[in-house]
């Protein structure tokens, strides 16, 4: 009898859990911290991380240029209530400040205590260089698409968490935990867990972020072998890709190619917007044909056929990715994205 | 370069049969008719996409053609409808209002669907560079087709342009000639604007009929000297393309800005009664448009001037929130080993929070090899947690002569949880060289 009475008790919970507005599910509702994404990834990411403290969700969607999204009112609303807005940063989501701006919700102004830019203190790429000025023409705060190197990715990780802690202190090592455990998985899924064992991760890391992680792999043995045999997960899948020579559209590969090792050696538009000119364009389809480049990398929301003129002209192909979670369907999480962004290029080498 | 032949010839394409409307176009005084009608094409396009057909599958494209056609046609019904019979409202306000309401909906329709949002936006920009030969030669078909079209009906279609009012006194049906005339006309722009963009298209329309209006009133030799223009306009713009590295649109489209400003000076000063003074008042127009142009130039800004000495700026990059910048100095001290580089570097080893910066440090000072270092490293080996970073730290203070390295590689060669760590520790203690972290 007590038993069937908790069943019953338990099932008139749920009931009325379900009508909105009655209290537990409006208590749960404002228990959990809403985080406002600007992007897709990062709303994957900071999901990870927060579990169920978390109500995390994207202002962009996945197929959408991250550089443009119109700041409307619907998104102003949704970031009206919201605890914090995670972005970039590096100028990537300039319509974020209109948006924030927008909600009135102050505490995600630019500089609020709401407002986390999770690249900081992330190793950049594409930095002008302080001694020989070259790149000077590049945005001076680099490249601002970090997350496409899973390395990277679990430093964005470690920022958010460090940013959900500081909102909700009383669940600090939950938070913790959780992206202890999502930098494990990040570990096992891009070097394989026999790897990881062997060398550890941190040393991993530093190698993929100075951009010698392939050397480093073929040049060390460790007891007779050769650290590259025990390399597993994305290094393994991602084998045939290894300086395998690549264009792309925008400068949005870098980080993806320094942690996989393909060879980007040219960008066909290299200032946003502005197509390139006949000597810029013969320059691309002779780098093609003297470097013998396969690989035309676009961005799914970029318009590809600047790229299929291109390789109409020469023997490599058009790849068009996603470079967001949800930016193509079936990719939901950040694993998706890489496993996905991989299965595509390897197709397109016809490995 | 011979692939720059295809873009030239659409651009003669373009010039036959633009440079003819255009006379048209002007003459029934509705300039932008072309934006419109453009506009309301993409919005054509932009519907077949909300409704889910995909404009990068072949099987799609048909229909998705044929929405872009319809629309066109539905946009010609509107035009040859608006032609009041007493002009109350100028045609000009009303296209203006179907472009811009056709692109408030178009925007609406991109914000509700998903995927392709972001490269139907360029779809009106349009790169004439890359088009390819089976496109122009299409092209050139239908304009043919088109051409043919206004060749048989070309009394009408000039009765209506020139004297609307006398055409209805004579019987003619004018709006349904007005819509075959903007049905045809619509064709001819969708099929232009998808490989030029609108406005290379606007101004191959414009700029000619414009030209030859300044210098003839008499239809056979306007039509000539248009096609003129546009053939000259096209050449210049590719050469200036070419040379200058430009993208080819705008280039055109300046070439044809030179030639039109150029043309009406010239006929302001040969049509003016007193020459000599018209053409020094050009002379004096040309010079005051020259120095707002050059007087500017004089207060541009140098980049060399926002940074400092090299061997200052190195200092700063030591203080940079960038890991690379800092990396890249630290480097860059170690090499040229810079007076009082070790002191500087030390104190970021004492700064630093990250494992990275502090493997680069460590191989840095271990090379600059000055005793003052030990201490920084001293602390550093506190701090860090990581074997491979105490490691080079250990190297470094057993090259500057500490005895503390030593026993700090012992006790990771024996005791480390890594096996990689404990190999590249036991082979430190033999003396074999360490891994140099890679410069940028």
């Amino acid at each position: 009898m007590k038993r069937f009475l908790a069943i019953g008790t338990g099932l008139l919970a749920l009931l009325f859990s379900e009508i909105p507005g009655f209290p537990t599910s409006r208590a749960l509702a404002a228990d959990r911290l809403r985080v406002a994404c600007t992007l897709p990834v990062l709303k994957a990411i900071a999901g990870e991380i927060g579990g169920d403290q978390v109500e995390a969700f994207a202002l962009a969607k996945g197929e959408q240029d991250p550089h443009f999204v119109s700041p409307t009112p619907i998104l102003m609303s949704k970031v009206r209530k919201a605890d914090l807005l995670l972005e970039i940063g590096m100028q990537l989501e300039l319509w974020a400040d209109q948006v924030a701006d927008g909600s009135g919700n102050s505490r995600l102004f630019r500089g609020g205590p709401g407002r986390v830019s999770t690249a900081l203190g992330i190793s950049k790429l594409e930095i002008p260089s302080v001694i020989s000025r070259s790149q000077g023409d590049v945005h001076p705060e680099g490249n601002p698409h970090v997350w496409l190197d899973p390395v990277r990715a679990k430093a964005l990780a470690a920022n958010i968490a460090r940013a959900l802690s500081q909102a909700r202190p009383a669940s600090a090592d939950y938070f913790a935990s959780r992206s202890a455990d999502f930098a494990m998985r990040v570990d096992e899924a891009f070097y394989g867990a026999e790897l990881v064992k062997l060398a550890g991760s941190a040393e991993l890391d530093r190698h993929v972020v100075d951009g010698d992680l392939y050397r480093f792999l073929k040049e060390t043995e460790l007891n007779g072998r050769v650290l590259d045999a025990a390399a597993g997960g994305w290094l393994q899948r991602s084998r045939p890709l290894r300086g395998f020579k690549a264009i792309q559209y925008h400068k949005v590969w870098a980080y993806f190619s320094q942690a996989f090792g393909l060879d980007l050696v040219g960008v066909i538009e290299p200032f946003p917007g502005i197509p390139p000119g006949p000597q810029q364009i013969q320059r691309i389809v002779d780098l093609v044909r003297d470097q013998k480049v396969n690989l035309i990398l676009v961005d799914n929301f970029y318009e590809p056929s600047t790229a299929q003129g291109i390789a109409a002209k020469t023997a490599a192909r058009v790849v068009v990715l996603p470079s967001q979670v949800e930016g193509e369907p079936g990719v939901r999480t950040y694993f998706d994205l890489i496993d996905h962004v991989l299965s595509k290029l390897l197709g397109a080498v016809g490995a | 370069m011979h692939w720059l032949w295809a873009p030239l010839t659409l651009c003669l394409v373009m010039t036959g049969l633009l440079g003819y409307l255009g006379l048209h176009i002007i003459r029934r005084k509705v300039i932008f008719v072309d934006l419109a009608l453009a506009q309301i094409a993409a919005l054509g396009t932009i519907y077949a996409v909300y409704l889910g057909y995909d404009l990068e599958k072949p099987e799609d494209a048909a229909f998705v053609y044929a929405f872009s056609l319809g629309a066109t046609f539905l946009g010609a019904a509107l035009f040859s409808l608006a032609r009041m019979r007493r002009e109350r409202i100028p045609q000009e306000a009303f296209i203006g209002i179907v472009y811009a309401a056709s692109s408030g909906v178009a925007i609406l329709l991109l914000s509700r669907s998903t995927g392709e949002g972001e490269h139907l936006k360029s779809m009106l920009v349009g790169n004439i560079l890359l088009v390819t030969w089976p496109q122009v030669l299409k092209t050139a078909a239908v304009y043919a087709g088109v051409g043919a079209l206004h060749w048989i009906w070309r009394r009408p279609f000039f009765l209506l342009s020139e004297d609307p009012q006398g055409a209805e006194a004579r019987g003619m049906r004018i709006r349904l000639w007005d819509f075959v005339f903007y049905a045809t006309f619509g064709v001819v722009i969708t099929t232009a604007v998808s490989k030029a963009g609108v406005l290379l298209v606007f101004c191959y329309l414009v700029v000619p009929a414009v030209c030859a209006m300044l210098i003839s009133e008499r239809l056979g030799a306007q039509l000539g000297l248009a096609w003129l223009v546009g053939l000259l306009c096209s050449a210049a713009g590719m050469f200036l393309s070419y040379h200058g590295d430009f993208p080819t649109g705008p280039s055109v489209v300046a070439a044809f800005a030179a030639l039109l400003s150029t043309l009406a000076c010239v006929m302001y000063v040969i049509r003016s009664e007193r020459p000599r003074r018209s053409a020094l008042r050009v002379a004096v127009g040309a010079v005051v448009a020259a120095l707002v142009v050059a007087i500017p130039l004089q207060a541009k800004k140098s980049p060399e001037s926002l940074h400092g000495a090299h061997a200052e700026r190195l200092e700063q990059a030591l203080f940079s929130t960038e890991e690379v910048t800092q990396i890249e100095a630290i480097h860059h001290l170690a090499e040229t080993r810079a007076p009082g580089a070790a002191e500087s570097l030390g104190q970021l080893l004492d700064r630093t929070q990250s494992d990275r910066v502090a493997e680069h440090l460590a191989h840095a000072l271990a090379t600059l090899g000055e005793s003052s270092a030990v201490g920084p490293l001293q602390r550093a080996l506190g701090r860090t947690k990581d074997d491979y970073v105490k490691i080079e730290i250990a190297q470094a203070l057993q090259a500057l002569g500490d005895d503390q390295g030593r026993r700090i590689l012992e006790e990771i060669a024996r005791s480390s949880a890594l096996p990689l760590a404990r190999a590249k520790a036991a082979q430190a203690l033999r003396g074999g060289a360490s891994d140099p972290p890679p410069a940028r």
